[in-house]
């Protein structure tokens, strides 16, 4: 499946949230790298020592209260403080190419648009970040968001995480995808990535289709790839039954979530993706950290 | 006008008792579900094993079901025949006969007639009923009117459609004759198809209709009754006609008169309104006087019908006129021979022969002029003299050569040598005119006082001299004197022709009194004494065309001219013979006819009712197979899925359709150009191309210079508007600047058409790029161009004439029109351009004929490979269109140096 315009998009979706950004760089200096003190001087922002002014170092650093005390010029150190890794996955399935009308996208369209744009935002707050299959490729430069965004096309097709992948122990993952799958099957795979890493988020992108089963009349359902069909002769009298099945492994996922303490956010395709995101940096204001 | 209200029949009403089964197909429907459609689900999964909250089994969606029900009804409505407006059905089972009056008031209300005859035979048809058909007025050449039967509807229905309204009266009294012949077993019942009017007696026929069976009279409404286009009064000299009604039609009813001219064009046209309505409406054509004279017929404008046609005699139309000159046959001299300054005043209003007179008398004219000829042979005055008697207006001009002449041919003897008023002999002053007397032709002509006469020819003062004279001056002398010889008649003007005697030839009055003059020719000869036949030479047909009598039309006598009537074997129309023709008009020889009163006793009457009897069957069935065709569109989509899997098929669907309207309104892509097509052309640019007729390689024609056009519109300020595909044998190339023309192998011959229109364009300032792609071909010796589709090329311009070629040179204005290229990169290494070695002037330096082999066109649709390629090329592109457009602008030298200076950068 070809997505056309896909990092221009998710530019726009992050350029079109002047107060997000905002929102964004504040939480990326307080909380995003404020958190990981590498006990250096270095880019930070909390004080770490005066140290006596040397050539090359630029005019503002110099502290003038604590130069006027003696002959000597000081230069105010701060401590650097590292930035946080944020790796991304995409889900790849085939269930992912489904969209239940012409105007709604698909859904993996949406998840990569909403990883895309997480990423941008991340970087801009001086986040480093990069696909989570290959967790070398992190960076937080426009060509680093571009291998990522190949990396996330150009995978092999997969529902879940894979078990074994090796990533970083401070780390924070950022999984997108239906996860539809059997709950047993997504809580072996999450488990697998909350062994490496103890943060991770879950963004669950649906169709809204997939939520109401809005259908009517004699149809034959059939999963996009293989597997057994159904044929229900009338949907609407079977839609409150599958609504509530629907409801059930929702909530057996965020009880997943809930044990491993990762936040699960919910996002229907018809929505736009800003809105999500938007609610994101809502709920994880600066005071109480992206990260668990 | 009387509105029925719109009727409703059945004519199968049985039938209709169907519909009680409609309820059954309701449940039929019902159970018969849709089939399922497939939608594919990722949460399918979740599906399986779900109990419903009911067990309704699944049906059909109601509005579907409606949807068939309403079809299933239409067609059981349809099958029982429903019928609009049915007319008055004739109960009965014996014969209809169906009588038309066809007289010539009948073309103003043959609509009616002809529809209600249709309604008529399909009636007798559906109740199996025998046709007879008769008519009222005559059959051309006979005296009988048509009648023909006992036929079935289908002969009946092709006969009546044959039956015609006549030019002429109706003759009831023959009809009445033809209907006892009719009536040979049981009663017929009869319908008469009346105009309306009362042509004639026709109280006998109803008598006899209505013994031989039931009658009914049909009739017009009132205000559709006919009209009759009637002459003045004898006698005026207006031009115009009056149009008689009758008194029925009542006030308000606006009718509209047309003068014609002889081409047919409408000269005048007036509109009035009638006010009174026993008073007939009087029209005037207030023209002038050349206008006028053209007026050939006045019509009544929307009657149709020899009644609403006036034809005029030829009053004062174009007459031949004759001037004798004498003997020299060279070129007419101007301003010094008579015949320069009578022609010059006759010209507008006569066809004018010169010559001698021996052969101006094989024209046939109807005047002759004689300017200042004192003699001539014996056998041409012989000649002239008994065409004079026979009716011809002769007009002489005195002169130096007639002053020692014998008095032939004069109106009054002349006296020998003229009178001179001005000259060094002479004490009297030069003459001028005395206003003309009450008994001239020349009576309501101003005689101007300027106009002088110095020499003229003196008449003998012999008696009655005064009568004969027209025009004379102050003191008496008769200056123009004219008298009737046997039928014909002789004019004389005593001065000259030329401004040497008098100046009289210079005024105005000259071309009036000479226009006057000639209409007075054939005067004479239109005397009632006129003797001999006059024939028909065009007759009118009874919707009032003119047309060549056919063998029916019978000459009429000219002394029994005046008293004839329009019949069966004298159409009304133009009678006479070469060179005198006249009218046989309707409205001057038959009086209004009355009304057709109240029918007699025990006689049905009806009026033709302008709603038509309307079959519905097949529109309703088309509406029930429009629901079938709906209905199935809608399973379709069904089928696909409402939901998401719609998608699936509306691309595919959509292609289709694209194909279809594609075929539909795209035949063929070089359609010939419509007008507007040109106008569109004219107002912007369009880059164009020869089609090949190769699917592919069109397209790619056509997508490469879309891409080009696209380009050009982004940076440079040409915008083309369109791609166009011109067929140089067809279409006007004018248009187009330029013209892209890819050649391939097999391309056929050019017409000469084509080749015409193509040498034409090129040397008219248009550049064609032919484009043979065919690079990679190895040129040949003899002319370095390569390839295959070279010889193509060289086959199809062999009758082109074009300049010598050669290969562009590296610094040739392409190159910096408007890119600075170097050389000419493209695609393909190999390529090669050719141009024209020198330009003709005139073409601003642009070569008519650019020979490329790089594939263009290919090139800039992308075809190339890689960007780089592209770009060289639609630079190479950009640049070409420029060069079409701007000529050698950029080869000025003005402009050397800053290009030096770009390229030193």
């Amino acid at each position: 499946m070809i997505f056309p315009f896909l990092r221009s998009r998710a530019h726009e979706e992050a350029a079109a949230l002047p107060d997000l950004i905002a929102h964004a760089e504040k939480a990326a200096k307080s909380v995003l790298t404020g958190d990981h003190r590498q006990r250096k001087p270095g880019s930070g922002e909390k004080f770490w020592q005066f140290r006596e002014y040397m050539p090359g170092d630029r005019p503002q650093d110099i502290d003038w209260r604590q130069s006027a005390r003696g002959d000597r010029i000081f230069v105010r150190q701060k401590e650097w403080q590292t930035a946080q890794t944020s790796l991304f996955w995409c889900a790849s399935g085939p269930g992912m190419s489904y969209s239940s009308r012409t105007n709604i996208p698909p859904k993996r369209e949406t998840a990569l648009v909403l990883a895309l744009s997480l990423s941008i935002l991340m970087n801009r707050g001086g986040e480093v970040t990069g696909p989570l299959q290959a967790s070398a490729q992190t960076g937080r430069t426009d060509l680093s968001l571009q291998k990522m965004g190949y990396a996330l096309i150009e995978t092999k097709p997969a529902d879940l995480p894979s078990a074994d992948i090796k990533i970083r122990r401070d780390a924070n993952a950022v999984l997108c995808g239906d996860f539809l799958e059997r709950p047993e099957l997504i809580e072996r795979s999450f488990t697998a990535i909350a062994s490496q890493t103890e943060n991770g988020i879950v963004f669950q992108v649906l169709d809204p289709a997939e939520l109401t089963l809005p259908f009517s009349g004699n149809v034959i359902f059939a999963p996009p790839e293989h597997g057994d069909r159904h044929h229900i002769i009338s949907v609407e009298s079977v839609r409150s039954a599958y609504r509530k099945k629907i409801e059930d492994h929702l909530q057996s996922l965020r009880d997943i979530c809930r044990k491993l303490q990762w936040p699960l956010i919910l996002h229907t395709t018809d929505r736009p993706v800003r809105e999500t995101l938007a609610a994101v940096w809502r709920e994880f204001k600066p005071e109480g950290g992206l990260v668990a | 006008m009387t509105i029925f209200p719109a009727a409703l029949t059945f004519l199968n009403p049985w039938i209709l008792a169907a519909t009680a089964f409609l309820p059954a197909l309701w449940f039929l429907l019902r159970v018969t579900p849709p089939a399922p459609r497939l939608i594919k689900f990722p949460p399918a999964r979740f599906l399986a094993g779900l109990i419903p909250d009911d067990h309704e089994s699944a049906h059909t969606p109601w509005w579907i079901l409606l949807m068939r029900l309403l079809a299933a009804a239409l067609i059981i409505v349809a099958l029982a025949q429903p019928v609009m407006n049915p007319s008055e059905t004739f109960q009965g089972k014996g014969p209809l006969r169906i009588v038309i009056d066809n007289g010539w008031a009948s073309a103003q209300t043959w609509d009616l007639q002809s529809a209600e005859m249709e309604t008529l035979v399909k009636q007798a048809g559906r109740q199996k009923r025998e046709v007879y058909i008769l008519t009222t007025a005559p059959e051309p050449g006979k005296d009988a009117p048509f009648e023909t039967g006992p036929l079935p509807q289908g002969r009946a229905e092709s006969i009546l459609n044959g039956i015609k309204p006549q030019p002429w009266p109706a003759s009831y009294e023959a009809a009445a004759k033809s209907a006892k012949k009719q009536n040979e077993s049981a009663a017929i019942d009869s319908v008469f198809l009346s105009h309306g009017l009362k042509d004639g007696k026709p109280d006998d026929l109803f008598q006899t209709l209505q013994n031989q069976g039931e009658l009914l009279i049909v009739r017009p409404e009132s205000r559709r009754l006919p009209v009759l286009l009637r002459p003045l009064k004898k006698g005026d000299a207006q031009t115009g006609a009056i149009i008689k009604f009758p008194p029925e039609a009542g006030t308000g009813l606006p009718l509209t008169a047309q003068a014609i001219g002889a081409d047919g064009r409408i000269i005048e046209s007036k509109t009035e309104t009638v006010k009174d309505a026993t008073r007939p409406l009087e029209f005037i054509f207030d023209l002038p006087p050349l206008l006028r004279s053209n007026i050939r017929q006045i019509r009544v404008s929307g009657q149709r019908g020899a009644g609403g046609v006036l034809l005029l005699d030829d009053p004062g139309g174009r007459k031949t006129v004759g001037i004798v000159t004498s003997g020299s046959q060279g070129e007419e001299k101007p301003l010094i021979e008579n015949s320069y300054y009578l022609r010059r005043a006759l010209e507008p209003y006569a066809d004018i022969h010169t010559g001698p007179i021996s052969d101006i008398l094989k024209q046939k004219p109807s005047v002759v002029i004689l300017p200042d000829i004192g003699a001539m042979p014996s056998d041409d005055l012989q000649a002239l003299d008994s065409w004079v008697s026979a009716g011809g207006l002769l007009l002489r001009f005195a002169g130096p050569n007639m002053t020692q002449a014998d008095n032939f041919l004069t109106p009054v003897p002349l006296l020998k040598g003229g009178r001179a008023m001005d000259g060094g002999l002479t004490w009297e002053k030069p003459a001028k005119l005395k206003p003309f007397n009450e008994k001239s032709p020349y009576y309501d002509l101003n005689a101007d006082e300027s106009i002088t006469v110095s020499r003229q020819l003196l008449a003998e003062p012999v008696p009655g001299i005064e009568e004969k004279t027209w025009a004379s001056l102050e003191d008496g002398t008769p200056l123009i004197t004219a008298a009737e010889k046997d039928r014909g008649m002789l004019v004389m003007v005593h001065t000259t022709a030329t401004p040497i005697w008098s100046d009289l030839a210079l005024s105005g009055l000259f071309i009036k009194l000479l226009q006057r003059t000639v209409t007075l020719a054939g005067r004479s000869a239109t005397m009632d004494s006129a003797i001999g036949v006059l024939q028909p030479q065009l007759v009118m047909d009874g919707f009032g065309s003119l047309s060549h009598p056919g063998g029916s039309a019978q000459p009429i006598n000219a002394l029994d001219f005046q008293t004839a009537v329009p019949s069966s074997i004298h159409p009304p129309g133009l009678y006479g013979r070469a060179g005198y023709q006249r009218s046989l008009n309707l409205g001057d020889r038959v009086a209004f006819p009355d009304t057709l009163g109240n029918a007699p006793s025990g006689v049905r009457e009806n009026v033709y009712n302008d709603t038509r009897e309307t079959e519905l069957k097949p529109y309703i069935l088309g509406a029930a197979a429009a629901l079938f065709i709906l209905d199935w569109l809608i399973m379709i989509a069904l089928q696909a899925g409402l939901y998401g899997g719609i998608r699936w098929i509306r691309r595919p669907v959509a292609a289709a359709i694209l194909t279809c309207a594609l075929f539909l309104f795209h035949p063929n892509p070089a359609a010939a150009e419509t007008v507007d097509d040109s106008i569109r052309y004219a107002g912007e640019l369009h880059l164009a191309y020869v089609p090949s007729g190769v699917a592919f390689l069109d397209q790619t024609t056509r997508a490469g210079l879309e891409t080009l056009s696209e380009i050009l519109a982004q940076r440079t300020s040409v915008e083309p508007a369109g791609i166009v595909a011109v067929d140089p044998a067809q279409d006007d190339l004018s248009f187009f600047p330029l013209i892209y023309w890819p050649v391939y192998n097999d391309a056929s011959d050019l017409s000469p058409q084509a080749l015409r229109n193509l040498q034409y364009y090129l040397d008219h300032g248009g550049t064609i790029l032919f484009d043979t792609r065919d690079k990679n071909t190895a040129p040949s010796p003899e002319t370095g161009i390569s390839g295959d589709n070279t010889a193509a090329l060289r086959r199809m311009t062999a009758g082109l004439d074009v300049p010598p070629l050669i290969p562009i040179p590296e610094n040739h204005v392409i190159s910096k029109s408007f890119y600075l290229l170097h050389g000419f990169p493209d695609i393909h290494d190999s390529g090669s351009i050719w141009v024209e070695e020198n330009s003709v002037s005139g073409r601003d330096g642009v070569s008519s004929v650019i020979v490329a082999n790089n594939d263009w066109a290919s090139a800039w649709a992308g075809g190339g490979g890689s960007n780089y390629s592209q770009e060289m090329a639609l630079r190479f592109g950009v640049n070409l269109v420029m060069y079409a457009l701007t000529g050698n602008y950029k080869a000025d030298q003005v402009h050397l140096p800053h290009i030096l200076e770009r390229l030193g950068q």
